[in-house]
């Protein structure tokens, strides 16, 4: 049975109409790809929503900062509208193609020696293409209260399966 | 460990001109640590308590992390090293350019067996001493963690 991700996403969110519903519902009952795909769709929504709890990440301002930092390369990949879900707000999320992704860190500053260097930051994204699965750029706390840069792929599409 | 092979070259190979590729200097290292995340309620590596991002997140919803392997991607503009995955998959990488103030521009991309991609591009811009981390391809009920760092420049010997 082929389903596309923009339906288990749709199903996922009590979004689908109600006859492609039942066509889900159907598929998961005899299709175990289509239950692994499900789960794995739960289990990465309870990870976003998890790190918004533990982050707070819920003040107008974080979440505009959190949404600059997450890109997405379809309008409704799986993966990454949990995640825009979970942290965007609306028009904050920029569609990419091969494009570059708003969390470039500042502009160079100068130096006491007159060179450049870089501001502090996270490693900046500066292209990212999914290909043909979802996925998001965010960052998570790391060493020394730094920032850590996260590519995340959705890959329940895998014969190994993702979760 | 798995030694990271060179490909596709826009230049004259090492061999041709006599030195070997062991002893060329890389402009740029990037350490790749490979990790295996899944529930099977096992803790986190010894090996990995210096990564305090695997607590973070949607990281937090593994309890379980494994290193698998580690390895060293030595990067020259004009090359692309690469390094295959324990899932078949193969790492691609590609040094763009060395900014002034120290910043190293790199592409990344993965790969399926069949050559297909399945990160086509992921184009960072990273100061030495920095990570970021490529997560969430399936393997073995879990996914992989691939842990990119860039070595300080004492690396590129």
């Amino acid at each position: 049975m082929t389903v596309s991700d923009e339906t288990l996403m749709l199903f996922h969110d009590g979004e689908l109409d109600a006859e492609r519903a039942r066509a889900v519902k159907v598929g998961r009952l005899h299709h175990a790809e289509v239950t692994a795909r499900l789960e794995a769709l739960a289990l990465l929504g309870d990870a976003v929503r998890l790190w918004v709890a533990e982050t707070g990440v819920d003040t107008a301002v974080e979440r505009r900062q959190a949404a600059r930092r997450v890109g997405r390369r379809r309008a409704l990949g799986a993966g990454a509208a949990l995640f825009a879900a979970a942290l965007a707000v609306p028009g904050a999320v920029t569609a990419l193609g091969r494009a570059g992704v708003d969390n470039a860190p500042p502009d160079p500053v100068l130096s006491t020696h007159g060179e450049s260097v870089a501001a502090p930051g996270p490693v900046a994204v500066e292209a990212v293409d999914f290909g043909a699965h979802p996925g998001a750029v965010f960052q998570v706390e790391g060493a020394a209260k730094s920032e850590t840069t996260v590519v995340w792929l959705d890959d329940a599409n895998s014969d190994s399966h993702a979760l | 460990m798995q030694t990271p092979t060179a490909t596709r070259s826009s230049r004259p190979s090492a061999e041709r001109l006599g030195a070997s590729a062991a002893t060329e200097r890389a402009e740029a290292v990037v350490e790749l640590m490979v990790l295996h995340a899944t529930h099977q309620k096992r803790g986190i590596d010894a090996r990995l308590r210096h990564l305090p991002e695997l607590t973070q997140g949607p990281f937090a919803a593994f309890d379980t992390y494994r290193l698998l392997e580690r390895a060293e991607l030595r990067l020259r503009r004009g090359d692309k090293p690469t390094h295959r995955l324990p899932n078949g998959r193969v790492l691609g990488t590609e040094l763009i350019a060395l900014e002034k103030g120290g910043a190293v521009r790199l592409v990344a991309s993965i790969s399926e067996p069949g050559g297909s991609a399945f990160l086509p591009l992921l184009e960072v811009r990273a100061q030495r001493g920095q990570r970021f981390i490529v997560a969430g391809q399936g393997y073995l009920r879990g996914i992989l963690v691939l842990v990119l760092t860039l070595m300080p420049a004492a690396a590129e010997r």
